[in-house]
C-alpha cells in the first residue's frame, strides 16, 4: 500500500476522500478474505455507518478472519469473546474486585472496552449474557454498580453467528437483532475463487496472510463523520420509509421494521454513497443495501415456517415491489417544498 | 469458564430437546420448575414445533381409524375363516384385482409426476408429491383387506350341517364347522345375505364407500382446480411486469423524436439540471420506443441493465448519462456547462446505436408499453 493512504489523519474527510480510503481498506482485507469483496463492502458499511455487524452463515467460511482482519487493517484495539453457555454478563462488561493493598473495589473492565469487539457464536450463550451487549451496542456505555462508564470510539461490534444449530443455542430476541444495523452472509465461494484461496495458501510459507495497518481509529471517526456532508433527497426518504412501511403492511409479515430500521437504511446508503466517492445518495444505494438492513428485522408468519419462506425472500420480493422516486421530479406545491433541498437525516 | 456454572436443570427435555433453553429464556428459574411446565410455557417454541406436532397427531389419528375399521371387520368375520362364503366369496378376488391394477396404474403415473417435479417444483409440491404414492398403497391395502374380510361377513347366519332346514336365525355358530361342509353353506350363502337381519349390511357399506369416494373426488377435484388458478393467477401476475414490447411502425419516428427532444432540452433549457434530467427523461422515452420501458420499482442503473441486455444500448454512452442524471436528480451540485456538453455527447451516440438496433429489436420483441416518465 502507498503511503498516501496512511497519510495523517486529517479532521475532516470529503466523502470522496473517505471512501477512497475504505476502498483501499478493502483491498487489503482481500489479501487474507479471498472472494468475498461483497461482504467485505457491507461490513465496511456497517462500520461507516456507525453500526454494529451480525455474520449469520455456516461454520468455516471465513466470519473470524474477517472481523480480525478488518480489526487489523483499520488499526482498532480488537477483543474477542468466545461466547459460550456458562459465560456471564460480567465476563462481558467487567466487574469490580477487592483491591487489598487499597482496600477498595477496583473495576476491572471487560472485554467490551475495544474498539472492536468480534463476538464469536454469540448464540451459544444464553440471553441473559446476550442482553450485557445490549446497552453496550445501542448507548455505547456499560453501567456497572451505579457508574456508568462510556466505550472507546468508535466502538463496533462484529458479531457471528450459526445459523444451522439448534442444539445447545439460544436464538438472538428480536430486540437484540433490532441492534444489529446489517446483518451480512458469506457463502459459499465459487469454485474458481476457492481454487484461488487454496493456491495463496500454498504460496505463502505462513498460515495466514499478515496484513498491514492502514488506519487507525481516529481516521474511522473521520470517515465516520464524512457521511454527515452525504445529502438525501425529499424523494428518497420517502422511498425509505415506503419500503419500511411496506414491511409493515406486507401480508407475510407479522412484525414489520422498526423505526430504527427506516434509520439504519438511510445510513447504510449513504455510507454506500460515500463509498462510491459520491456526497449524495441514488436510489440504487438504498435498495442495495434493504436486503442487509431490514431482512432481519422482520418477523414472519409462523407458517411461512412450513413453506420454508425466508424473510430473506420477502424482502427481496418487497424491495422489486415498491416504486422507487420517479424519474423528473414532482414540481413543488406552492413554492413551499424545493425538490432540490438536502434533507438532513441523523441517527 | 469453568463448568461448574453449567446449571445442573439445563436437560434436555425428552421431546423437543429444549426445555433449558426454554427456562433459560424465559426468565432464567430453571431450579425446581418441572421440565415440561416450562415447555407449555414458551409460545415461540411450540408455534416451531407445530406442524410435527399436527403430523404426529395426524398419524396416531389415522392409525386408530385404521384399527378401529380392522376391529369391526374383524368382528363382523368373527368364527369365519378367510376364504368365507359371504357375498363377495368368489368376486372379492376379482375386487382385489381390480384395485390393484387402478392403484398401480396411479402410482405409475405419480411416480412419473415426481420424477418430473424433482428440482423444479416448489417443497410443498414434493412434499405433497412424496405422500401421494404411499397414499396410495394404503388405500389398496386397506379396499383389499375390508373386502376381504366382509366377503366372509354372512358366512355366520345360515345353519351349517342341513341346506334344507331352512334359515336359522341365532347367534354364530361357525366353531364347529369343518372345512367339508363348506360348499354347501356356500350354495346357500348368496341367497340368503340379501333378505336376512344382517348386523352389517354388505349393500349399505359398499354404498356408502362409493359416497365416500365420490365426496374425496369432488373434494380432490376442487383442491387441484383451486391450485391450478392460483397458478395461473400468479403466472399472470409475474408477467405484468414484463415490458419488452415490440418495434412496431412508428418506431424510428419515436426514437428520432425522443432524441431530437432530448437535443432540444439540453440546448433550450437554461438550467443544466433541468436540461439533463429532461434529456435522461428523452433517453429513457426512447428506450422505451425500443422496447425496454422503466418499471415502477426499477432503479436507472436497473433499466440500464435491461436496456443492455436487450442490446438497445451499448458502451459508456448511457453509463455517463445515468450517472449525470443521477446527480442532477438527487444532489444540490452545481451542475456546469462540461456536464450539459457531456449529457448532449451521451445522446448523440445513444440515439445512432438505438436507430441501428430498431430493425433487429422488432424481430425479437412483441407487445410494447406506454412508459412512466
Amino acid at each position: 500500500m502507498t503511503a498516501s493512504v496512511t497519510a495523517s489523519v486529517t479532521d475532516k474527510l470529503t466523502p470522496q476522500q473517505a471512501g477512497t480510503r475504505a476502498h483501499a481498506v478493502l483491498d487489503e482485507i482481500e489479501r487474507a478474505v479471498v472472494g468475498k469483496r461483497s461482504a467485505l463492502e457491507l461490513v465496511m458499511l456497517g462500520v461507516l455507518a456507525g453500526g454494529h455487524v451480525l455474520i449469520e452463515d455456516l461454520p468455516g467460511l471465513g466470519k473470524t478472519l474477517l472481523a480480525r482482519s478488518f480489526a487489523t487493517v483499520l488499526g482498532l484495539d480488537f477483543r474477542r469473546i468466545q461466547f459460550t453457555p456458562d459465560l456471564l454478563p460480567s465476563d462481558v462488561t467487567g466487574a469490580p474486585f477487592y483491591d487489598q493493598r487499597s482496600g477498595e473495589m477496583v473495576f476491572r473492565p471487560g472485554p467490551v472496552f475495544a474498539h472492536l469487539l468480534l463476538a464469536d457464536e454469540i448464540n451459544r450463550t444464553p440471553p441473559k449474557t446476550q442482553a450485557a451487549l445490549l446497552e453496550a451496542m445501542a448507548e455505547a456505555q456499560v453501567s456497572t454498580d451505579g457508574v456508568t462508564r462510556p466505550l472507546p470510539k468508535p466502538f463496533v461490534v462484529i458479531a457471528t453467528n450459526n445459523p444451522i444449530e439448534y442444539e445447545g443455542t439460544y436464538a438472538l430476541p428480536e430486540a437484540q437483532l433490532d441492534r444489529f444495523l446489517l446483518r451480512v452472509r458469506m457463502g459459499y465461494l465459487p469454485v474458481a475463487e476457492e481454487a484461488a484461496m487454496l493456491r495463496r495458501r500454498l504460496d505463502r510459507d505462513t498460515p495466514e496472510a499478515v496484513l498491514n495497518t492502514l488506519s487507525n481509529p481516529g481516521e474511522v471517526v473521520a470517515m465516520r463523520d464524512a457521511l454527515e456532508q452525504v445529502e438525501v433527497n425529499d424523494d428518497l426518504v420517502d422511498y425509505v420509509v415506503a419500503l419500511v412501511d411496506a414491511t409493515r403492511r406486507h401480508a407475510q409479515i407479522q412484525v414489520g421494521a422498526s423505526p430504527r430500521g427506516g434509520l439504519a437504511l438511510v445510513q447504510l446508503a449513504r455510507a454506500r454513497a460515500v463509498m462510491a466517492g459520491r456526497d449524495y445518495v441514488i436510489p440504487e444505494d438504498v435498495k442495495a443495501v434493504a436486503l442487509p438492513a431490514l431482512a432481519h428485522r422482520v418477523t414472519l408468519k409462523p407458517e411461512l415456517w412450513v413453506r420454508r419462506i425466508s424473510a430473506d425472500d420477502v424482502i427481496a420480493g418487497l424491495v422489486q415491489s415498491v416504486p422507487t422516486p420517479q424519474t423528473t421530479p414532482v414540481p413543488a406545491q406552492g413554492g413551499a417544498r424545493d425538490p432540490h433541498a438536502p434533507h438532513s437525516v441523523g441517527a | 469458564m469453568s463448568g461448574d456454572r453449567q446449571p445442573a436443570g439445563l436437560q434436555p427435555c425428552t421431546k423437543c430437546d429444549k426445555a433449558g433453553r426454554h427456562l433459560t429464556r424465559y426468565g432464567g428459574l430453571w431450579q425446581g420448575v418441572p421440565k415440561q411446565l416450562a415447555l407449555w410455557g414458551t409460545p415461540v417454541a411450540r408455534g416451531s414445533d407445530n406442524p410435527r406436532v399436527a403430523a404426529r397427531l395426524a398419524a396416531a389419528l389415522g392409525a386408530a381409524v385404521v384399527l378401529g375399521v380392522a376391529a369391526v371387520a374383524m368382528n363382523a368375520a368373527r368364527g369365519t375363516a378367510l376364504a368365507g362364503e359371504g357375498p363377495a366369496k368368489g368376486t372379492w378376488v376379482l375386487l382385489a384385482l381390480g384395485v390393484i391394477v387402478v392403484g398401480w396404474t396411479l402410482a405409475v403415473q405419480v411416480r412419473r409426476r415426481q420424477e418430473r417435479l424433482t428440482g423444479g417444483g416448489t417443497p410443498a409440491q414434493s412434499r405433497i408429491a412424496s405422500l401421494v404414492l404411499p397414499g396410495f398403497i394404503l388405500m389398496g391395502l386397506a379396499t383389499v383387506v375390508g373386502v376381504t374380510i366382509l366377503g366372509t361377513r354372512s358366512v355366520q347366519l345360515p345353519p351349517p350341517p342341513q341346506p334344507n332346514q331352512g334359515v336359522a336365525v341365532g347367534p354364530p355358530t361357525g366353531v364347529g364347522r369343518t372345512p367339508t361342509e363348506l360348499p354347501s353353506v356356500a350354495s346357500a350363502g348368496p341367497s340368503n345375505s340379501t333378505q336376512n337381519s344382517s348386523p352389517i349390511n354388505f349393500q349399505d357399506v359398499l354404498i356408502g364407500f362409493l359416497v365416500l369416494l365420490g365426496v374425496a373426488l369432488v373434494v380432490l377435484l376442487a383442491v387441484v382446480l383451486s391450485r391450478w388458478l392460483i397458478a395461473r393467477q400468479r403466472a399472470g401476475a409475474a408477467g405484468e411486469g414484463a415490458v419488452d414490447g415490440g418495434l412496431d411502425d412508428g418506431t424510428g419516428d419515436a426514437l428520432a423524436g425522443a432524441v431530437q427532444a432530448g437535443r432540444e432540452a439540453l440546448a433550450d433549457d437554461p438550467d443544466p439540471r433541468t436540461a439533463i434530467i429532461a434529456c435522461y427523461a428523452a433517453m429513457e422515452k426512447s428506450l422505451a420506443g425500443g422496447g425496454v420501458s422503466r418499471r415502477t420499482a426499477d432503479t436507472p442503473t436497473e433499466l440500464l441493465q435491461r436496456a443492455a441486455e436487450a442490446g438497445l444500448v451499448q458502451g459508456r454512452a448511457a453509463q455517463t448519462l445515468t450517472d449525470l442524471f443521477g446527480e442532477a436528480r438527487y444532489s444540490t451540485h452545481p451542475m456546469g456547462e462540461h456536464q450539459r456538453d457531456q449529457a448532449r455527447a451521451a445522446l448523440e451516440s445513444i440515439g445512432a446505436h438505438l436507430t441501428a438496433a430498431g430493425a433487429a429489436a422488432d424481430a425479437r420483441f412483441g407487445v410494447r408499453e406506454e412508459v412512466e416518465i
